[in-house]
């Protein structure tokens, strides 16, 4: 047969990595190994995930595996300490939307609806019993849902099936960037984590920043603990934040390299909201990148240590939380034994070894806010699940909420 | 393969003649019975002649051209067969016409002067149609034929007619007009020797209009459109044929015309090939024949002509060497059988039209990427479909888990799809029974796709043509942004 040309190269899966070339970028440095590794480490994830997920998710996990194979959909952090309202009119002019405006709005809507009607019914009754109708209502359905997810959060996205692209972000006079790219479903625990004016809050496994850039958004940061386990990525959280915050607020940010493990005895029944963005094998990361994958045999022992990992930290994140405290727990995987079993273990644990009572906060009504924009998973047992989908190609994201109860 | 080629066209003129016993009947009165009947009857058989010449087997047509006759032949009941014998008749035409296989001569014993009188006349206006032989040299009548041939001894005397007939069109020459097309117009003739005066003046005027002398005398233009009416010719389509090229000599004209029709296209093809490339009125005779001799050597001739031209009508103009160019790169490059060639060749007449490294592209993607055979190509219909859509298509299953390209010992850990599922199927059908996905997934996938190939395409020049420079990128401790 012909030899294979230069177009035909493409034909191989795997690009000239399938040739047992390695990547462009390292093919002359000289630590590094000469040939490929037989079977790539990606290959190696998706076989894994197959394996698993086809059994969890069944029927929707093509839709699942397509999405994580194909490029993702990024949306645009609002920059508030930059000129937000330029920024904000220049993405829009991209033809995006703010999901959080917007799903707000649509659910105020809903919310006007029942609440009248209930007080027209009152309009003749007493004060007390009134105000009582009211807290019912609020009981059954968070009234003001704006209440209910942090506040001033404003992140742009294109519409559904949208393939467009963000332009980078430019710097303003000042030199801070408008808006910061990410993977909108990162916002999530952040939104859910619902951080009051005057927190203390505490962000377990920070880096590289985009949660933490988000929860000082929000402005209602009495102080801000970020922490990661590696400096390098600590030193990188820092030049993000350099770039995106000014000095005076990043003066209430606290930045250590220390082992979050070990929180509990550091700093205990400290915080009122805790952030716990676990290390997980981070799918959609896995699947497409070959660079220092968790698959990579040379990774085994650390990836099957992960679930206890997982749990030791959302341990010390809980016994860093003070009672009433907040702590949401939050992965980019897929995978239960990630997800959900790390968070009854460690409830478990908790109950057991520290007499900590946990509750675990149902956030349906949350998934119902979002579920234009994200695509959800319906059968979580404990905490939600945001599902990769063509057309809202986000996450994966699993987040579970948890209170510190007195 | 060749045996079964059946002869097609009676293309020397010498032979038959004399076979005949050198005496043919113009088409006159004799044929003049129940008028309008049978000229719908002929005319109907030419469509069913028509649409038969569009199947691609040789072997397939000669039975339903007969269904077709039969059941033509069945309601027309008894007076029917004394006349042409309309069975026999069709068979004739369709011996005469592309490439069927010829039925046996003892079929034809029902009125069995039939067939004779059916050959005989359009052996006398196959050889009046082209001039070689003067109308008014041909006196023979019917009788004088019978006597030629006794009745008992027909299917023997059948038989050197239709062999010498064979010989005749393994030989590659002409001045035959067209190979017996059916006559809508027998009756035509019959009752008017002279084509009416209406389409005469018709395309006299088309010709002043056209501002070319109208150097050929009224009657001769008059022959000429009879012949076009006998080669099946519609009144406007015949005022279509004149408009086209309209300084061209009438003769010409005929001339390219016939020689079309020699090569067992229909009426309606021929009128179609000439709308679509009017360049090929232009081509000599010589030129016409040496592409119907290379069509026929890639077995693209008669019945399988039809389809091929209809999908690509400038067949004719094709330089050879790019239809020979064609044939190498799957004969060469990607290593198909000769009977694989011509079969993608009657299945996809479109691969004529397009690239040989677009060709070869096409077929290296599906036989490496996607691990399937030549068998599978060939019967899968790969060339009709554009490779982008072919890509989209796979690249969707393999990314869904529902393909997987074969490891080198070609195994596979799941069941993949038939090539012929995924390219052949609509677009519907393959979101609903392959892939099971919905119809905006697989927009937004084609989106996605089509900008990452298009990415592709910019790092492989740049990687090509760069050196070893390069920059450090910002590596490993990189997530997904937290």
């Amino acid at each position: 047969m012909a030899a294979l040309r230069g177009s035909a190269r493409r034909l191989l899966p795997g690009g000239l990595a399938g040739l047992g070339l390695p990547p462009r970028r390292y093919r002359y440095k000289e630590k590094w190994a000469g040939t490929a590794p037989k079977i790539s480490a990606t290959r190696l994830a998706l076989q894994n995930f197959d394996m698993n997920y086809s059994v969890q998710f069944g029927s929707l996990w093509p839709s699942i595996r397509v999405s994580l194979l194909s490029e993702q959909k990024y949306g645009a952090l609002v920059n508030k300490f930059s000129d937000a309202d330029r920024v904000s009119r220049e993405l829009e002019l991209l033809n995006t939307v703010d999901f959080v405006y917007e799903s707000q709005k649509a659910a105020r809507h809903v919310q006007w609806d029942s609440p009248v009607e209930g007080m027209r019914g009152e309009e003749t009754a007493p004060q007390e019993t009134h105000r009582e109708q009211m807290t019912v209502e609020q009981t059954q359905m968070p009234s003001s849902l704006s209440t209910s997810i942090s506040p001033n959060i404003k992140c742009y996205t294109f519409s559904k099936g949208d393939v467009s692209r963000f332009p980078p972000a430019r710097p303003d006079a000042l030199g801070t960037l408008g808006y910061y790219l990410l993977d909108v479903a990162s916002l999530l625990p952040v939104l859910a984590l619902n951080v009051q004016p005057g927190d203390l809050v505490l962000d377990l496994c920070a880096a590289p920043g985009g949660k933490t850039l988000a929860l000082l958004q929000t402005g209602c940061c009495r102080h801000l603990a970020a922490n990661d386990i590696s400096a390098s990525r600590s030193n990188r959280l820092r030049r993000v934040l350099c770039s995106y915050v000014p000095k005076d607020i990043g003066a209430d940010v606290r930045i250590t390299s220390w082992d979050g493990r070990n929180w509990g005895e550091l700093e205990g029944n400290t915080y009122n909201r805790v952030l716990v963005d676990v290390p997980c094998t981070t799918d959609r990361h896995s699947v497409m990148e070959e660079d220092n994958n968790i698959f990579s045999r040379m990774r085994l022992k650390e990836r099957q240590m992960l679930p206890m990992l997982q749990m030791q930290l959302l341990l010390a994140g809980l016994l860093a939380a003070r009672p009433d405290g907040e702590v949401v727990y939050s992965t980019c995987s897929l995978s239960q034994l990630q997800n959900e079993y790390v968070v009854e273990r460690a409830v478990e644990v908790a109950e057991t070894e520290y007499n900590i009572s946990v509750h675990v906060e149902d956030l349906s009504y949350f998934r119902r806010l979002f579920q234009d924009t994200f695509s959800f998973f319906a059968d979580c047992r404990l905490g939600e699940l945001v599902l990769p989908h063509l057309t809202a190609n986000f996450g994966p994201m699993y987040f579970c909420k948890l209170r510190r109860e007195q | 393969m060749r045996s079964q080629r059946s002869p097609s066209h009676p293309v020397s003129p010498g032979p038959l003649p004399s076979e005949l016993g050198g005496a043919v009947h113009p088409v006159q009165s004799p044929w003049g019975r129940g008028g309008a009947e049978t000229c719908q009857l002929l005319g109907s058989r030419a469509k069913a002649q028509g649409c038969n010449t569009g199947a691609s087997s040789p072997a397939r047509t000669g039975a339903p051209a007969e269904g077709a006759a039969s059941g033509l032949c069945g309601p027309a009941g008894e007076p029917r067969r004394q006349r042409a014998g309309p069975g026999a008749a069709e068979r004739a035409a369709c011996w005469f016409q592309a490439g069927r296989r010829l039925q046996p001569p003892g079929d034809m014993h029902s009125s069995s002067l039939g067939p004779i009188r059916e050959l005989s006349g359009r052996a006398a206006w196959v050889l009046q149609g082209c001039r070689l032989v003067p109308s008014t040299h041909l006196p023979v009548t019917r009788q004088s034929w019978l006597c030629a041939f006794p009745s008992a001894g027909l299917p023997a005397s059948f038989c050197p007619l239709l062999s010498s007939g064979r010989r005749l069109a393994s030989v590659a020459s002409s001045e035959w007009s067209g190979g017996g097309l059916s006559s809508a117009s027998w009756e035509q003739d019959s009752n008017e020797p002279a084509p009416s005066g209406k389409l005469l003046e018709a395309v006299r005027l088309s010709l002043a209009a056209q501002q070319r002398q109208a150097d050929i005398g009224n009657s001769e233009l008059g022959k000429m459109l009879n012949s076009f009416s006998d080669m099946g010719f519609s009144n406007t389509q015949i005022m279509q044929l004149f408009g086209l090229q309209p300084k061209l000599a009438p003769q010409t004209r005929l001339a390219v015309v016939s020689e079309l029709l020699l090569l067992g296209l229909d009426a309606d093809s021929t009128l179609k090939v000439l709308q679509k490339s009017p360049e090929v009125l232009r081509m000599t005779a010589q030129q016409l024949r040496h592409r119907a001799d290379y069509l026929r050597r890639l077995d693209l001739g008669e019945g399988n002509l039809q389809r091929v031209v209809s999908h690509c009508p400038s067949i004719f103009t094709l330089s050879w060497k790019k239809i020979d160019a064609v044939v190498r790169v799957f004969k060469e490059k990607c290593i198909f059988t000769v009977d694989q060639v011509t079969e993608i060749l009657h299945r996809c007449p479109n691969v004529l039209l397009e690239e040989p490294n677009d060709l070869e592209y096409k077929f290296q993607y599906v036989y490496f990427r996607m691990g399937v055979k030549h068998k599978a190509v060939v019967k899968s219909g790969l060339f009709q479909t554009p490779i982008a859509e072919v890509k989209n298509r796979h690249i969707f299953l393999e990314r869904l888990g529902l393909y997987q390209t074969p490891d080198k010992k070609g195994q596979t850990q799941i069941v993949n799809p038939k090539l012929k599922e995924i390219v052949q199927v609509s677009e519907g059908d393959f979101l609903a029974k392959i892939a099971h996905s919905s119809l905006e997934e697989f927009e937004v996938f084609k989106k996605l796709l089509a900008r990452e190939e298009g990415e592709g395409d910019q790092d492989i020049a740049s990687e090509e043509t760069d050196s070893a420079s390069e920059g450090e990128g910002e590596m490993s401790d990189s997530e997904e942004g937290n």
